[in-house]
């Protein structure tokens, strides 16, 4: 009896284990080309987002119906995964899947996944240049020429743009008024930064000035990024920096241009126009603050105005419009003109055994402007396409129109699959010249070490 | 003198509520938030700015989501195949490792202190060579029904993975609830012509039923709430548990609505709370096992 | 089976030959599973950690392009700057936090055992609050309570009131606030074990002591804590392996920013979290090792040191 409830027992314990997940199952490639299954994926996506992967499926109804207006019957499914795993999580996990055999078709991620990937054999390219892309599709010749730049690598194009953002610099148009500027000059201000005649230096002396008259309080001047992100390059592309060298494909760091970026970042703490220690602070602390005009000039993604809007300002949208402006991120150089970063996520291919062309064309008929702008205005994401550009819907959204402009002054970061290490020497040497912990030249003369240590060959010290 | 008595009764109550106060103070402002539009402190607050804001707007919004039951389910059979394995196999290998006498015992069981060393996390990608070639295997790898198999993206591999990493502390409490049992029944069963498993099963595991809840219990808290082995190996994205969700929530670039991740917080550490309240006194005596090394 | 249905058999001769051969194989079979899960899922991947850590392995080698680069990654560690930083952030992490979460362990359970059981009981279950609490969570909770006005309550309830400068404090004391939030969750480990090993001293010990004129604080000393003397000897063991290996609370605190970043956590960031994706197994993979070569010497240390023999008797059964 006991030896049966045991065994029993143990079976018991079998099923419930099993009744977890339902089994793995694998993609099957197209042995009869009578029907063909895609998996779409993409990471930390959840409700907001789930355009990315679901267009797929339109787009899936389409290519099905163009292919038997050509005679060909082919039944198109589509998996949508929205994966909402963290990022880090959900490329690991994509790794080991490809190493396994198990990858979807389609994966969605940030650019500067290209290089590693691309790499490591998990991707493959798509077209030779950007000509051979734009010809192969009138939807790819319809994406915004600059954003290809950002699906190079090696001569090949490897991606296909699937949203983008900008990083402007916004201020408070009220705190400005306080300070004695004309309404004629707040509304000049976005272009006197696009021309390069307001510099990163007239900003620190702005808030300098507010924070003595009491416009704000000291420490709320200039408020940028409380945690680590690709926006704080932009500093460093500000006073001249460059990060790749296309011609030898290799990395570049430039010691004047980040030490002039890292004594900016010291002098904004000296001057009290930013707190010392600032890293750390938590976001929603960070979000109630800026939406409510506590600050007079600050660092955010365009995501962030809908957040802004709908849970941390006090009066809502209009309450944004009436007290903030925006603009590109002020140059380090006069004269130079005013710049943003962009970090577009792209659609990537992984195996050709992926119906060739049919991935293309399911990816093509997701770049239509119709379905882009549905995403777009649900995620607060940067239109992609020209077309869209005048198309109702998305000119309709205010704030996205009006500024999409900034995407005509916009650089990516590299795709270089080293570009990760790159990005981390600099960023805690800029933490730590911030903080006083270290003089910034002595901290970049640390962190040219480091480059060295962690690029070795790859690296060219200008 | 009863006054004094009562007096220095109140000492132990005052010392801890002082100590306590950190942790009081915290959850009272989870609790707090999870009933709040937002909260500046302690206090509650609403859209604009004013005192008040309680809604039940974050509670409704948890239940409502429908993912919410398939997460809990899902972390909850998870859990419970976690929690019985690890039983299962710590308490079939704290028997010889308490009461018979083999060569390598001692080594056996400083190993496995020792493996508490390694952080496991690193060890992930290692884990995943192990895990593909145990899928080359043919039929245990992947050929199982229902569990898929042993190897990479499989339930088999993922909840074998789980168990071993549990093994020291498994092993360490159940060794020692073992050591409490007296010499004399088990020698009374072995001349009686009982085998060591049937002596095991019959005799011994009821009068260490206290540790078996016990480690239960812990490894039940594991498993409620692992996120990394079981999301980096299978593949298939059904296999999302709670604390996948709960990463997500509060991930940067989208907003974050903090009174429902104290609401999902909350309700992922209620189901543990009930359980501690039931069990404390099973509880209490896990590591009192583990202590002593001899009768 | 010859069963002999004596009581007691002639020492030596049968019940003997009995017990040696039942003792003979059944060992195997029980340790079997565990032995297996054991060398298969730990010692295994420990080994191949290793290898990975003699490698160039990233993300962009995928785990088959990879090239051999013998102990280069060992020397870029020695090279790096920052690694002395490190050291010394883990050794201080450790030191601090153990001696909270022991002495605090101790502390509560003293507390809780000297008051009435069901006061005690929900004492110890608020100081379990913290290890069952998502880490996400709880560390959300820890951050409004150092923020600055008006989010936090540390600033609302004592710092304001008193008069002085309110500000966020993680950053001003972020060493402190780390093991603090550790700290907290570690001293449930060592309160439960204490508190069990305590509430096992035989009653009537524990009254006639009091009867005989101790007082409490004599009790605790003369009585109670040498029954602790083994808890005290494996908490502190333990807790030194875990601390080691843990980063979780820190990563999502401070990210190991203020000086706050440990070994564990360094590891953690190179092999698994690199921001924009490029993850550099190799050299997390040595991070790790070096880990694990301190740990298991500290272990090492911990058993001969406190006599780890006089914890596993031997089994009686065999000495008929």
């Amino acid at each position: 009896m006991k030896r049966v409830s045991f065994f029993a027992f143990t079976v018991l314990f079998l099923l419930v284990v099993a009744m977890a997940f339902p089994a793995g199952q694998k993609e099957k490639a197209a042995g009869l080309p009578k029907e063909v299954t895609f998996a779409v994926w993409s990471g930390n996506a959840g409700e907001i987002d789930r355009f990315r992967v679901e267009n797929a499926v339109e787009a899936a109804k389409v290519v099905q119906s163009a292919l038997k207006a050509k005679g060909i019957e082919i039944a198109i499914t589509v998996k949508p995964v929205s994966d909402p795993a963290g990022w880090a999580d959900y490329k690991r996990k994509f790794s080991l899947a490809a190493e396994d055999g198990q990858a979807p078709y389609i994966v969605v991620s940030g650019h500067e996944d290209v290089a590693p990937w691309a790499q490591a054999g998990y991707i493959v390219p798509l077209a030779d240049s950007v000509k051979a892309v734009q010809g192969l599709h009138p939807e790819f010749a319809d994406v915004i020429d600059s954003l290809w730049n950002c699906t190079m690598w090696h001569g090949k194009v490897w991606a296909v743009p699937q949203d983008t953002e900008a990083r402007p610099m916004f201020f408070s148009k009220t705190k400005l008024k306080a300070l004695g500027w004309s309404d004629a000059q707040v509304a000049a201000l976005p272009d006197k930064i696009k021309n390069g005649e307001f510099t990163l230096e007239d900003m620190i002396a702005t808030c300098k000035q507010a924070v003595e008259k009491a416009v704000v309080q000291p420490g709320y001047g200039y408020w940028h990024r409380p945690l680590k992100g690709g926006d704080f390059v932009q500093y460093y592309f500000s006073y001249g920096g460059r990060i790749y060298d296309p011609a030898t494909d290799k990395l570049v760091i430039v010691q004047k241009a980040l030490e002039q970026w890292y004594s900016f970042q010291r002098r904004c703490v000296t001057s009290g126009i930013t707190p010392e220690k600032y890293i750390g602070t938590a976001w929603n602390v960070w979000h109630d603050s800026v939406a409510n005009d506590k600050v007079l000039f600050w660092n955010a993604g365009t995501w962030m105005w809908n957040d802004w809007a709908k849970n941390y300002a006090k009066g809502g949208e209009e309450q944004l419009w009436k007290n903030i402006g925006y603009a590109l991120q002020p140059s380090g150089i006069k004269g130079k003109p005013g710049g943003t970063l962009s970090h577009p996520l792209v659609y990537m291919v992984t195996s050709e055994k992926a119906s060739g062309d049919k991935v293309k064309d399911l990816i093509a008929k997701m770049t239509t402007k119709e379905l882009n702008t549905r995403h777009a205005l649900e995620s607060t994401h940067l239109a992609i396409l020209k077309s869209q550009q005048n198309y109702q819907p998305y000119a309709q959204s205010k704030f996205l129109s009006s500024v999409t402009y900034m995407l005509n002054n916009n650089y990516y970061q590299p795709n270089h699959a080293q570009y990760g290490p790159w990005f981390d020497a600099v960023f805690n040497g800029m933490v730590a010249a911030e903080q006083g912990e270290k003089s910034p030249a002595d901290a970049v003369k640390e962190v040219v070490t480091k480059l060295k240590l962690d690029l070795g060959d790859a690296l060219i010290v200008e | 003198m009863r006054v004094r008595a009562f007096l220095r009764g109140l000492i132990p109550f005052l010392l801890i509520i002082v100590l306590s106060l950190p942790i009081l103070v915290g959850y009272l402002w989870i609790l707090i938030s999870t009933f709040a539009q937002r909260t500046y402190g302690l206090l509650p607050m609403d859209a604009d700015g004013r005192l008040g804001g309680i809604t039940l707007k974050n509670w409704v919004l948890l239940f409502q989501d429908p993912r919410i039951w398939t997460l809990t389910l899902n972390t909850l059979f998870l859990a419970l195949g976690l929690t019985l394995g690890v039983l299962l196999v710590s308490s079939l290998a704290a028997y010889p490792l308490s009461r018979i006498k083999f060569p390598g015992r001692k080594g056996f069981l400083s190993l496995t202190l020792i493996l508490h060393a390694f952080p496991s996390v690193t060890l992930l990608i290692a884990i995943f060579f192990v895990l593909r070639w145990i899928a080359k295997i043919p039929i245990l790898g992947k050929g199982i029904p229902l569990i898929g198999g042993f190897g990479y993206n499989t339930i088999g591999g993922v909840t074998l993975v789980s168990i071993a990493l549990q093994l020291p502390l498994g092993i360490w409490l159940m060794k020692g609830f073992f050591d409490t049992i007296s010499w004399d029944i088990e020698r009374a069963a072995l001349i009686d012509g009982c085998s060591r498993f049937r002596t095991w099963r019959q005799i011994l595991l009821p009068q260490i039923k206290p540790g078996l809840a016990a480690l239960g219990i812990f490894s039940f808290i594991q498993g409620w709430s692992s996120f990394l082995i079981p999301y980096t190996f299978i593949v298939e994205s059904r296999s999302a548990v709670i604390s996948t969700y709960l990463n997500f929530l509060t991930s940067e670039n989208r907003p974050i609505n903090y009174g429902l991740v104290a609401a999902l917080g909350l309700y992922q550490l209620l189901p543990i709370l009930i359980f501690y309240v039931f069990t404390q006194k099973y509880l209490l005596q896990i590591f009192s096992g583990g202590m002593k090394g001899g009768a | 089976m010859h069963a002999s249905n004596s009581q007691k058999a002639a020492p030596g001769s049968s019940v003997e030959a009995l017990a040696r051969r039942k003792g003979s194989l059944a060992w195997f079979w029980f340790l079997l599973p565990s032995a297996f899960l054991a060398i298969v899922f730990f010692f295994l991947p420990v080994l191949i950690t290793l290898v990975i850590s003699l490698t160039n392995m990233t993300t962009a080698t995928g785990l088959s392009g990879w090239t051999w680069l013998g102990t280069g990654n060992y020397r870029k560690i020695l090279a790096n700057p920052d690694t002395v930083k490190y050291l010394w952030a883990t050794t201080r992490y450790v030191v601090f936090t153990l001696l909270f979460n022991v002495v605090m362990g101790l502390v509560i359970s003293l507390i809780t055992t000297h008051m009435p059981q069901r006061s005690g009981l929900l004492f110890r279950a608020i100081w379990l609050l913290p290890r069952i609490t998502p880490p996400v969570v709880y560390i959300l909770m820890w951050k409004i309570i150092a923020a600055n006005l008006p989010y936090g309550i540390l600033n609302q309830l004592i710092v304001k009131p008193l008069g002085l400068a309110t500000m966020n404090w993680i950053p001003e004391a972020a060493f402190l606030f780390v093991v603090l939030v550790n700290g907290l969750v570690g001293a449930s480990f060592g309160m439960i074990i204490f508190t069990s090993a305590i509430e096992s001293i035989p009653k009537d010990i524990m009254i006639s002591s009091l009867v005989d004129g101790a007082s409490v604080l004599q009790r605790i000393r003369y009585i109670i804590l040498p029954q602790l003397r083994w808890p005290l000897l494996f908490v502190t063991t333990y807790q030194t392996l875990s601390l080691l290996t843990s980063y979780e609370y820190i990563l999502i605190l401070t990210d190991g920013n203020f000086n706050t970043e440990v070994w564990a956590l360094w590891a953690f960031h190179q092999a698994l979290s690199n921001y924009w994706g490029n993850f550099q197994y190799g050299m997390g993979a040595a991070l790790a090792a070096i880990l694990v070569v301190i740990g298991v010497g500290m272990a090492v240390v911990y058993l001969r040191y406190f006599r780890f023999g006089e914890l596993v008797q031997e089994p009686k059964i065999d000495q008929l």
